[in-house]
């Protein structure tokens, strides 16, 4: 089994090769994502972002099945993300079923989901919350401090990812980036109901045709959706790929 | 973040411009408000470039302006060219110091006595309308809360030039509620289903909806679960 240390140093090589390659938000937020899974051996984990219009929204998920995404989601005016980035600072859960008070519409959800542990990491720019990467866990996990300061190293890399440029652009390239990738959840949303209903299939299993086309292709899932809305992919060629 | 408040404040003066007579009409008093509204913004232009769309300028806060939009459509690029193709804002505080992204425009626009610039796209998702051109002579960013302030504008903006043949109030036709993932998902299964674009199948959605007295995001789950007969949403 490779040791922690190298799948740490095999992710982190992975997101920084790709911040310092042309990147575009959702491809560097998917690497984030999964490196929580991998190194902070997190059961789903999910970046939320901080609408410049207002709100907080999911921009990537490990598991964007919508049970995940709708659950990560309801965080409107409660749970651990909307405490992370209205304190600016990182909130942890160990045990959401011993602390069922803290939130108790988020609290209730997750354990119904099956998650029984979440860690929020505020990500942050010029000293303001942006956005959170929150971390859950099927077991209760208390994070020892080397977890707690790769949690940091990773929603800084995701700020990264965002806005990487000198000041005093940073806030331009922030807004122009979380706008996009707000925008890109919806052409997702559109392409995986014009692949449903042109081929018949659920909206789940739509997604996964969508997901594996991108990644046998070695393209975003950005491209590959906004091809579909556009037409210039069809989408009897997402299932001539599967079946290959 | 943008406050309740503001974000009331802003559709009430979309509102008001809703009861400009036709879409020109509708734009130049649009563009006004983008104008009074934004801190640094000294004029303003909606433009239409949708899919087969050629380009149309339905509103340019003044002879400046529209003077700028024809230097881009002609050039065929700056900052709105490019906000259109990426589907994100471009946000350019500085034209002289970006000039490489756009050599021609850069120097055309300073002639023209332009020094920065901010293109919002108008769009939902895969639904692309066009652009909101935001201009300053003098060169320097936009703040924080003006940023806000017109992405917000922009949404609204895109909401009430998509419904605005729709046989509603004025209030219903600015109700965002894209943000609902299977509201967006519907959108897309219609416009496969009925060979219609995603504009289209939107606004089907929604008037269906609105003629059933139901919200929009219960008939997107019937959709979604093939509950509706298609040929009732077909016209």
């Amino acid at each position: 089994m490779p040791g922690v240390q190298d799948q740490i140093a095999t992710a982190l090589s992975e997101l920084t090769a790709t911040l310092v390659d042309r990147h575009d938000a959702d491809s560097v937020l998917r690497l984030v994502t999964a490196a929580c899974s991998r190194v902070l051996g997190a059961t789903a984990t999910g970046v939320m972002l901080v609408d410049p219009r207002g709100g907080i929204s999911v921009v990537s998920a490990s598991d964007e099945q919508a049970r995940f995404v709708e659950l990560l989601q309801s965080q409107i005016d409660e749970g651990p993300c909307v405490d992370c980035v209205r304190e600016d600072t990182e909130v942890g859960c160990p045990d959401i079923a011993a602390e069922r008070d803290r939130w108790p519409m988020f609290g209730q959800a997750a354990l119904d989901a099956g998650f029984r542990s979440i860690h929020a990491v505020p990500l942050r720019l010029d000293g303001r919350a942006v956005g959170g990467l929150n971390v859950l866990y099927a077991e209760v996990v208390r994070w020892d401090d080397w977890e707690a300061r790769l949690g940091r190293v990773l929603a800084d890399l995701a700020t990264l990812g965002l806005s990487q440029q000198h000041d005093p652009m940073r806030l331009h390239r922030l807004a122009e980036q979380t706008l996009t990738a707000l925008n890109d959840r919806v052409v997702i949303a559109h392409a995986i109901g014009i692949v449903a209903g042109a081929l018949g299939t659920g909206t789940d299993e739509a997604r996964g045709l969508i997901f594996d086309y991108a990644g046998i292709r070695r393209i975003s899932i950005r491209d590959v959706a906004r091809g579909l809305t556009d037409g210039s992919v069809d989408p009897t060629a997402l299932q001539a790929a599967d079946s290959r | 973040m943008l406050d309740g408040q503001r974000r009331d404040r802003l559709t009430r003066m979309v509102i008001e411009c809703s009861t400009a007579s036709g879409r020109a009409g509708l734009g130049q008093a649009l563009c006004d408000v983008c104008v009074r509204v934004l801190p640094g913004v000294d004029a303003a232009a909606l433009t239409l470039r949708g899919n087969a769309r050629a380009l149309e300028v339905v509103g340019a806060g003044d002879a400046w302006a529209a003077a700028i939009e024809e230097l881009q459509y002609t050039l065929g690029e700056g900052p709105g060219v490019e906000a259109f193709d990426t589907g994100g804002p471009v946000l350019v505080a500085d034209l002289t110091a970006d000039e490489v992204r756009w050599p021609g425009f850069a120097m055309a626009s300073e002639k023209e006595g332009l020094a920065a610039m901010f293109a919002f796209p108008l769009q939902v998702g895969g639904i692309r309308l066009g652009t909101l051109d935001l201009y300053r002579r003098r060169p320097g960013g936009l703040s924080a809360d003006a940023i806000a302030d017109a992405a917000v504008l922009a949404d609204l903006i895109t909401h009430a030039l998509l419904a605005q043949n729709e046989q509603t109030g004025a209030e219903e036709r600015l109700r965002v509620e894209v943000s609902y993932q299977d509201v967006n998902m519907a959108t897309g299964m219609l416009a496969a289903q009925l060979r219609i674009s995603l504009e289209d199948a939107f606004l089907r959605l929604r008037a269906h909806a609105f003629s059933a007295g139901r919200s929009v995001l219960e008939v997107a789950r019937d959709v979604l679960a093939r509950r509706i007969p298609l040929d009732q949403l077909a016209d």
